[in-house]
């Protein structure tokens, strides 16, 4: 009787011990699963919003350059060409995110549009994008100007090629 | 002794049991670092790379042979208004960046 019940004990608290041991291990792995599934769905909807806020500013006419023939009719806009006027004054709806969010246009690490990068905010998804500038506070930029730098001319107006950085991120 | 021998029998066989049950599990659920947002950047920057060059009519990056562990490259097929495909006129311009 006596050796019966410590076997028994003996068995039962290493099984215990054992099965508290896997439990433990298994819900922590579960709750660090959890915890990366969240900071993923964070981190892909901020990846869409920045991508697609990006894609706008490289090709909306609302932003990027406008063609214009030389009686000043315009003509079409073109994409990855910058107009610094017209970006300067852009809003969160223009880039088409929602009204949540905030956005910065950085351009070789100067602010170019939006507001500066906060250095408390967790989440924030940045993309450098490869663009060129015009500014059409002058002139607006004609088919015989855009010519001059299809050729190379060095009186083209278009500054050279050069990575502009959008982030994006959502306000509390 | 005998006793004491199953018992220790069972419990080493229960902890292995335990052990690699877990260690499945354990594997099953790690999450790999994923490679599709360096992928992704980079396919991005080609791509914004030979539309912005074309307009200038710079080459870029043309770099031929892989050295670094993410490459992603963007071929541009250029038509003059005079050529056909059929007359093998067509420019192309291949654009790579790597990380």
């Amino acid at each position: 009787m006596n050796d019966h019940a410590q076997i028994f004990s003996l068995d039962a608290i290493i099984s215990l011990i054992l099965v508290i041991f896997a439990l433990g291990i298994i819900f922590g792995i579960l709750e660090t699963n959890s915890y990366n599934l969240k900071e993923q769905q964070i981190f892909e909807e901020l990846r869409i919003a920045g991508r697609t806020a990006a894609n706008v500013l490289i090709a909306s006419p609302e932003l990027t350059c406008t063609l214009t023939n030389s009686s000043g009719t315009e003509l079409f806009s073109i994409t990855h060409c910058l107009d610094i006027q017209k970006v300067q004054g852009i809003s969160t709806q223009d880039l088409e995110l929602p009204s949540d969010y905030q956005f910065s246009i950085q351009r070789t690490g100067i602010l170019l549009a939006g507001e500066m990068i906060p250095e408390n905010s967790a989440h924030i998804y940045s993309e450098k994008r490869t663009v060129f500038f015009y500014d059409s506070l002058a002139e607006p930029i004609t088919k015989q100007k855009w010519m001059e730098c299809k050729t190379g001319n060095p009186a083209c107006a278009l500054t050279e090629p050069e990575e502009v950085m959008i982030s994006i991120w959502r306000v509390p | 002794m005998k006793k004491g021998f199953i018992f220790t029998i069972d419990a080493i066989t229960a902890l292995l049991l335990v052990m690699a049950l877990v260690g499945l599990f354990a594997t099953s659920q790690e999450n790999n670092p994923t490679v599709n947002v360096p992928v992704d950047s980079l396919n991005q920057k080609t791509l914004d790379q030979s539309i912005a060059f074309n307009y200038f009519n710079q080459t870029g990056n043309q770099a031929s042979t892989p050295t670094a562990q993410y490459r992603a490259c963007n071929i541009q097929y250029i038509y003059d208004f005079t050529e056909t495909q059929l007359e093998k006129k067509v420019k192309e311009r291949k654009i790579c960046e790597e990380i």
